[in-house]
């Protein structure tokens, strides 16, 4: 028998480009206790527009989405690409990562491209730069024999970018600490039950003001998160 | 085409507005939402006399009595469920803008009477009262009629006949055999019934032959099948055979107009649904017919979706109209959301209805 069709109860959507990204703001948010949002996810970063007109006729709609995408090796250029799907969708487009855009009849829009907050000094990455500090850290051991793994098979072809980079690196830490599944997908990996990441790790904690002020922030007169922040002393 | 229709004060509905209505019109909402209200709406400023308001009356069941000639509220009370919330002082307006016809827009308001009856029964106080006359008014911009519905030797008589727009109204409570055989009958003395007989053959294989026959002194259509010696009326073969018929007879006899179906859905067995669709589909932008159709069933949105590239104008020529109530809110909202997004959220298995 096939699946009812979905419904958005929650006020906010989080909307993920991929499994992944759904997955670990569906836990993150119960592990941290963060109400209103609803996660969903997308099949890859050119299947926003889709999701969006549908959503458009969803019933019920929810008050805004919050979209979430990696920047990649190409911070700027991925976020247009974002940007340019919402565009063709109608939904209000917003001008930059964590800027609000709104338009009546539609929910508001806001991006935000991952890692948030960037890792290292660099906003290169994705949700796998993001999770590896926090993983490795928790999975002291592991890593140490993955960094040395690393250091190896980085001297032969092909050579990663960094986004490349840390998604390997976190598959094989996922892999070598998982005691279920070699296998394991990110997505499962992500459960709280597994032990794997620790989404109370204080790198994620940014997300966690964003997505707890965000009702305040939408409320807001201030389009941008930079400028809510800075009049509300964050 | 019909594709601005405005309500206010009409049944569930205050004031709203509807922009931007397609070839192909689909309506859903929770019961209670005022879909059928809606197409009751159009299908009241289509007619050409308040007499629709008494065959719709009948539809939902409270028929035109019994009452008491000559008494106020007993007047007002054949009419009072037509306005929002039976406020009878504001009346009623409907405003239909077709881009080829033009503006129609009937006004519905009672008209002061300075007439004043006095009964004399035996045993009451005698006391003076005048009834109001409700005046329907259609106004087409460049002619305006007045139809007045009043108490004459004891019935109700309608004076005035405005020119009809071209529009059919389908639903499980106006089903007529006899109707039907007489649509057959005026497509058929226009040799034109040989759409209808393609169309049943197209979906129902078994069929043959459509043709007009007497039962018991009275037209009926009966069908001829592949599988039995002799021809059998239409009504017992099949209930969605049936429909099907009316509704192609609908868009055949009335090229140029609209088709209100609802509950489109209702008497088609689902593997057939898809074809069904698929040819009124093509039936419609062959004749030019507009079409609004409720529905409550999800499998038939999939099926819209799945056959909108079958339309000459694919997506856009598509429109879903969504009813809602929101809590607090006292009349529905309704919301014109465009073909690509049905198309969208039915690819991603969203709750639309």
């Amino acid at each position: 028998m096939s699946s009812p069709p979905k419904k958005v109860t929650e006020q906010y959507l989080i909307l993920g480009e991929g499994d992944g990204d759904g997955a670990f703001f569906k836990y993150f948010c119960e592990v941290r206790q963060i109400g209103g949002f609803g996660c969903d996810a997308v099949s890859g970063n050119s299947d926003f527009e889709r999701y969006l007109k549908a959503l458009l006729s969803a019933t019920p709609v929810p008050q805004a989405v919050l979209i979430i995408a990696d920047n990649d090796e190409a911070p700027d250029a991925n976020f247009k690409k974002v940007q340019r799907q919402i565009d063709r969708a109608k939904f209000p487009q917003p001008g930059g990562p964590l800027r609000r855009a709104s338009k009546p009849e539609f929910p508001d829009v806001v991006v935000l491209m991952l890692p948030y907050p960037p890792i290292g000094g660099s906003s290169r990455g994705a949700l796998e730069t993001l999770l590896l500090p926090a993983a490795e850290s928790h999975l002291a051991g592991q890593a140490l024999c993955v960094d040395q793994y690393r250091q190896c098979i980085f001297q032969l072809p092909p050579q990663w970018t960094r986004t490349e980079a840390d998604k390997m690196r976190l598959r094989c830490l996922l892999s070598g600490s998982s005691n279920t599944d070699a296998n394991i997908a990110l997505r499962h990996a992500l459960k709280p039950e597994k032990n794997l990441i620790p989404l109370t790790d204080p790198t994620f904690d940014p997300i966690e003001q964003l997505l707890t002020h965000f009702a305040r922030w939408m409320g807001s007169p201030h389009l941008s998160w930079d400028s809510y922040k800075a009049a509300n002393g964050l | 085409m019909i594709n601005q229709v405005e309500i206010r004060n009409f049944r569930c509905f205050r004031n709203v507005k509807l922009h931007g209505l397609k070839r192909f019109n689909f309506i859903v909402g929770e019961s209670g939402t005022g879909k059928t209200a809606l197409l009751e709406a159009l299908f009241l400023a289509a007619a050409g006399n308040p007499q629709i308001w008494f065959r719709l009356r009948r539809w939902r069941g409270l028929g035109e009595g019994p009452m008491q000639l000559g008494v106020r509220e007993s007047y007002e009370a054949l009419f009072r469920d037509m306005f929002y919330g039976f406020d009878q002082k504001s009346g009623a307006n409907i405003r239909i803008l077709d881009s080829d016809l033009g503006k129609r827009e009937l006004e519905i308001y009672y008209k002061k009477s300075n007439v004043y009856r006095l009964p004399l029964e035996q045993d009451k106080e005698p006391e003076a009262f005048s009834i109001d006359p409700i005046q329907f008014k259609w106004d087409f911009g460049n002619d305006i009629v007045h139809s007045q519905v009043v108490i004459k030797d004891g019935a109700l008589q309608m004076t005035g006949d405005a020119k009809v727009y071209p529009l059919f109204l389908i639903s499980p409570r106006t089903f007529s055999g006899r109707e039907n055989a007489t649509h057959f009958s005026n497509l058929s003395r226009l040799k034109k019934a040989d759409p209808v007989r393609k169309a049943v053959a197209a979906i129902f294989k078994d069929v043959e032959d459509i043709s007009l026959e007497l039962l018991a002194g009275e037209p009926q259509i009966f069908v001829s099948l592949s599988t039995l010696p002799e021809k059998i009326p239409l009504g017992d073969l099949s209930g969605g055979l049936s429909k099907y018929v009316e509704i192609v007879q609908s868009i055949l006899n009335n090229p140029g107009g609209a088709i209100l179906i609802d509950e489109i859905e209702n008497g088609f067995y689902y593997r057939n649904l898809g074809d069904l669709l698929r040819n009124i589909i093509l039936l419609c932008d062959e004749h030019e017919v507009q079409l609004f159709a409720t529905t409550h069933s999800y499998e038939f949105l999939e099926v819209v979706a799945e056959v909108m590239s079958s339309a000459r104008k694919g997506a856009d020529a598509f429109r879903l109209l969504r009813l809602e109530r929101p809590d607090g809110v006292p009349q529905p909202e309704i919301r014109v959301i465009p073909g690509d997004s049905l198309e969208a959220a039915m690819k991603e298995h969203f709750e639309v209805r």
